[in-house]
Order: structure tokens, then C-alpha cells, then sequence
């Protein structure tokens, strides 16, 4: 077969099987800690306590399941809007078998309690070392096709997986310096407030353009296609793209509210962290109103459902945001539930809807089918995971305010009214809420699992010829 | 006069000028016409799922 005339689906096809796998892999722990914090005697042994299985909870829904969303989209949509096959073949294999090798190691090492200990930065040095490797690949693979297009105009959407590629690479060399003591622990370069601010512009940033830049790369592809229509405001993109990429460095500072990091450089964080609503709503609004004219779509099409209701997320989540860094609202919600619900508005609501609404896209255009094996199973599989996310978010909210209520709460005296075990034991029906959303939730990745199968069981591999370039492409 | 504040000065007043700069010109009547055309350009391109759709080609 001339691989000279088709596009490179294989790598596309093997990061959207292993998107699903790793997404019920992650939740599947996610939901194992929920009930370990309802019911604790589900805690055994030192290696699957909620502390070892907590950095693999995050670890897998974020790198794995969303990473590898991330590669199958990225790879599907450069080649897609470039007309033309990716830059090397053996390279983008590369990426995908290297980067199933990190979750592996993820998944081995930190159950053993071998962390580096900085949040969604917690593998040891030889990983971190392994992630660089295949990241400039993947930069190498990414831009090289971009370089070899044969259209003129990069689309918007490869501008933000670009701008996610660069941040990542950046955000993680520079966060994981560190002076290895043997194989398995190193020590962080920076130290006290320092460290604590590298770890959280990292952190920050690890949200902004991994979790969000990159996703709406996803959107701004995935919505006008399923809609059938263009986006609503190329020009909004356009602003929505620099304006996101100006603004989300400044706002780490959020998360170290109240510490030793200098006052001025939280009300810094605090300031940016209220920008950075703009430019969100604008995105947001931009893909909903690139449905004007095609709402009645909505009422058939579940997969439409999710990207769109995954931008109703987004919106919440970024309004929701910006709000809990207002010093005074922190004061209240920092250190409670309540930001455990916020990033699970996020990551839940926005990242895995609009990741699950591509895959629905991608499963049949990658297996030479008309359409996922069941449509009624996708449908069923948005509503298992829309009630999930609602109580998730809905319960966390209430634990989360009562939690940072009583904590503050003072007697006449200016005692404590509460002891901190007390605030625990007032929030176990709301983590039993949680628990039950999360299960929800997966419940509907299996849903998706099983049509996924039957998908891939009834087609075929195939490799989409690459059309000719449209006319006025030059 | 430290340096490296100015620098750092510098550089953020450059950052927003850029901004500025981009903003504008998105919203300039040059930039319209090639916006609707990029816009349209994934729409044009013919991603049908079929099992026997033309541009498919399925693998051996």
C-alpha cells in the first residue's frame, strides 16, 4: 500500500483504544479512593492506601487517559488540516509505545511509594528524564508535519495543540530539576517558597495548557465537524488563543494563598486569575455559538451532546475559578472538598466529556464504520455521566463550604468551636454523594468500552486516502 | 537602577503591547476574508464515516 497517499491513522487508532483503557484504569482508581475516604477499612496494606493511590488517580486520568486523548487527537487533526501524512512514521510509534512504557512505570512506582512528591509532577527523575525524551519527539513529529503541510494556513485548533506541546516541555523541565541521591529519589533544585511557587506555575500551568489550551485544540476541530458548521468567530479564536497564552503563566500564585510566598505576588496570581475569565468565556462562547443555526441536533446526536456540554463545563468551571481566587473566597474554600469538586467540574465535566464526544468522532472514521456500534449506548453513556458529574460536584460543594465553616467557626471565648475530626465526621454522607457520581461516571466509560469493541470488532483498519488540496487553499 | 526589574518591566509592557497589536489586527478588515476562508477550510474537507466512503481507503 502507497502510505504516501494516506494518512497515518495507525498511531491515531492505537492512542483512542488506549484513551478508553486508560480512562476506566484512572477512574476505576479514582472511585476505589472515594470509598476509601467513606469507608475506610478499604485501606490495605502500605501500597494501596489513599495516599499511594491518590498520585496514581491523578497520574492516570490526566497523563494517561488524557494524554493519550490528547496524542490521538493532535495526530488525527494535524494531518487532517495539513493535508498531509505525519512528518515520520516510526517517530510518532515511538511516542505512543515510549509514552505506555511512563503510565506503566507511573503505575509501578507509585504504588511503591517511589514520588518525588511535587503534585501531578510526582515521578522520579529516570521517568521524568524518559517524558523529555518522548515529548521532543513528539514536538519533533507535531511541528514537523506542520512544516511539511500543504496547506497554507495553519487551522486554529493546531495553534493550541502547538502552544501545549511548547508549555509542556517547558512546565516539566523546569519543575522536575533535581539532584538524584539514587535511581529511585531525587531532591528538588529550589527550595521553601520557591520551590513551592516552581511547583505551582507548574501546576497552574499543567491545568492551562495541558488540561485546557490542548483540549481546545479538540474543540475547536471536533464541534464544527460534528456540527456540520464553521466556527462561530475565527477572529475570537484568534484573540482567545493569545490572550489564554499571555495570561495563564501569571496565575500559580493562587494555589499558595496565605503561605510564605510574598502578598503581593498572591494578589499578582489573584489579579490574572480574574482576567483569565475572558478569555475563557470567549472560547467558551465561541464553540457554543458554533451551533447557532444547528441546535435541533442536539436533540439526536449524543455525541454532540458531549462536546457541548462539555463546554458548559468549561464555562462553569472557569467562572467557578476565578472566583475561588479572590483571597476572601479562598480564606473560605482553600484546603476543603470544595476544590476537589471545582477540579473535578474541570476535569470530569470539560476534559473527559469533550475527550469521550472526539472518540465517539474518531472510533468509526479510524474502523471504516458509519457510526459507533450503538448510538443508544453513547446516549446512555452521556446521561451515566452527566447525573455523575452533577452529584460529584453538587455534594462537594456542600462538604466543602460546611468543611471551611467550621473550621473557622469561633466560640465567644475564641476557642475553636470544632475539632478538625468532627468537620470529617459531618462530611461522610457528601463523600458517600461523590462516590456514588464517580462510580456513575465509570459506569459510562464501561458502557463505552463495550461499543467500543463491538465497533472495532465489526470494521476494519483503514487509512483515509488524503484528499486533494481544496482550491483556494493557496 | 536595577537592570533585570527593568528588564522584567520591559518585557510585560512587550507582552501586552504584542496582545494589543494582534487583537487589532484580528479584527481588521484583511484579516476577515482569510479568517472565513481557514474557518470554512475544515468543513470542506470531506470526513464522512462509510464503511465504502471514496476517500477511504481501507487497509489490505
Amino acid at each position: 500500500m502507497d502510505t504516501q497517499s494516506t494518512y497515518n491513522y495507525k498511531v491515531v487508532r492505537q492512542f483512542s483504544i488506549m484513551t478508553v483503557v486508560w480512562g476506566i484504569v484512572g477512574m476505576l482508581v479514582g472511585v476505589i479512593i472515594a470509598a476509601q475516604l467513606v469507608w475506610p477499612e478499604l485501606n490495605f496494606g502500605p501500597w494501596f492506601h489513599y495516599g499511594r493511590l491518590r498520585p496514581l488517580h491523578t497520574n492516570a486520568v490526566i497523563f494517561a487517559f488524557g494524554g493519550c486523548a490528547l496524542f490521538a487527537t493532535s495526530y488525527y487533526v494535524v494531518q487532517r488540516t495539513c493535508n498531509v501524512r505525519l512528518f515520520s512514521d516510526k517517530l510518532a510509534a515511538f511516542t505512543f509505545w515510549g509514552w505506555q512504557l511512563v503510565i506503566v512505570l507511573a503505575a509501578i512506582t507509585l504504588p511503591l511509594g517511589i514520588t518525588a512528591g511535587k503534585e501531578y509532577a510526582e515521578l522520579e527523575w529516570p521517568i521524568d528524564i524518559l517524558i523529555t525524551v518522548i515529548w521532543v519527539v513528539y514536538a519533533i513529529v507535531f511541528f514537523g508535519t506542520l512544516a511539511i503541510r500543504k496547506v497554507k494556513h495553519i487551522y486554529v485548533a493546531n495553534w493550541f495543540y502547538g502552544a501545549f506541546i511548547l508549555a509542556v516541555a517547558l512546565l516539566h523541565v523546569v519543575n522536575s530539576l533535581a539532584i538524584p541521591v539514587s535511581l529511585t529519589k531525587s531532591y528538588s533544585i529550589y527550595a521553601g517558597a520557591v520551590d513551592a511557587m516552581v511547583q505551582w506555575w507548574y501546576g497552574h500551568n499543567a491545568v492551562g495548557f495541558f488540561l485546557t489550551a490542548a483540549f481546545l485544540g479538540m474543540m475547536y476541530y471536533f464541534v464544527p465537524k460534528q456540527a456540520g458548521r464553521p466556527v462561530y468567530s475565527y477572529r475570537l479564536s484568534v484573540v482567545h488563543f493569545w490572550a489564554l497564552i499571555f495570561t495563564y503563566m501569571w496565575a500559580g500564585p493562587h494555589h499558595l494563598h496565605y503561605t510564605a510566598l510574598p502578598d503581593w505576588t498572591q494578589s499578582l496570581g489573584m489579579a490574572f486569575s480574574l482576567v483569565l475569565l475572558a478569555p475563557s468565556w470567549g472560547g467558551m462562547i465561541n464553540g457554543i455559538m458554533t451551533l447557532s443555526g444547528a441546535w435541533h441536533k442536539l436533540r439526536t446526536d449524543p455525541v454532540l451532546k458531549f462536546l457541548v456540554v462539555s463546554l458548559s463545563f468549561y464555562g462553569m468551571s472557569t467562572f467557578e475559578g476565578p472566583m475561588m481566587s479572590i483571597k476572601t473566597v479562598n480564606a473560605l474554600s482553600h484546603y476543603t472538598d470544595w476544590t476537589v469538586g471545582h477540579v473535578h467540574s474541570g476535569a470530569l465535566g470539560w476534559v473527559a466529556f469533550i475527550s469521550i464526544g472526539s472518540m465517539y468522532y474518531l472510533l468509526p472514521r479510524l474502523f471504516g464504520r458509519d457510526s459507533m456500534h450503538s448510538v443508544k449506548l453513547i446516549e446512555a453513556h452521556f446521561w451515566l455521566a452527566t447525573v455523575g458529574v452533577v452529584l460529584y460536584i453538587a455534594s462537594l460543594w456542600i462538604a466543602g463550604v460546611m468543611q471551611g465553616l467550621m473550621w473557622r467557626a469561633l466560640n465567644a471565648d475564641g476557642t475553636l468551636t470544632y475539632s478538625f475530626v468532627e468537620a470529617v465526621k459531618a462530611s461522610y454522607p457528601y463523600l458517600f454523594v461523590r462516590f456514588l457520581g464517580g462510580f456513575l461516571f465509570l459506569s459510562g466509560m464501561l458502557l463505552m468500552a463495550y461499543n467500543t469493541f463491538r465497533t472495532v470488532a465489526a470494521g476494519r483498519p483503514v487509512d483515509a486516502k488524503i484528499s486533494a488540496v481544496t482550491a483556494h487553499a493557496h | 537602577m536595577d537592570w533585570t526589574n527593568l528588564g522584567r518591566i520591559l518585557f510585560t509592557v512587550f507582552c501586552f503591547t504584542v496582545f494589543i497589536v494582534i487583537a487589532l489586527g484580528a479584527f481588521g478588515k484583511k484579516a476577515k476574508k482569510r479568517y472565513d476562508e481557514a474557518a470554512n477550510l475544515v468543513m470542506d474537507e470531506d470526513d464522512t464515516p462509510a464503511a465504502d466512503n471514496a476517500s477511504n481507503g481501507a487497509k489490505q
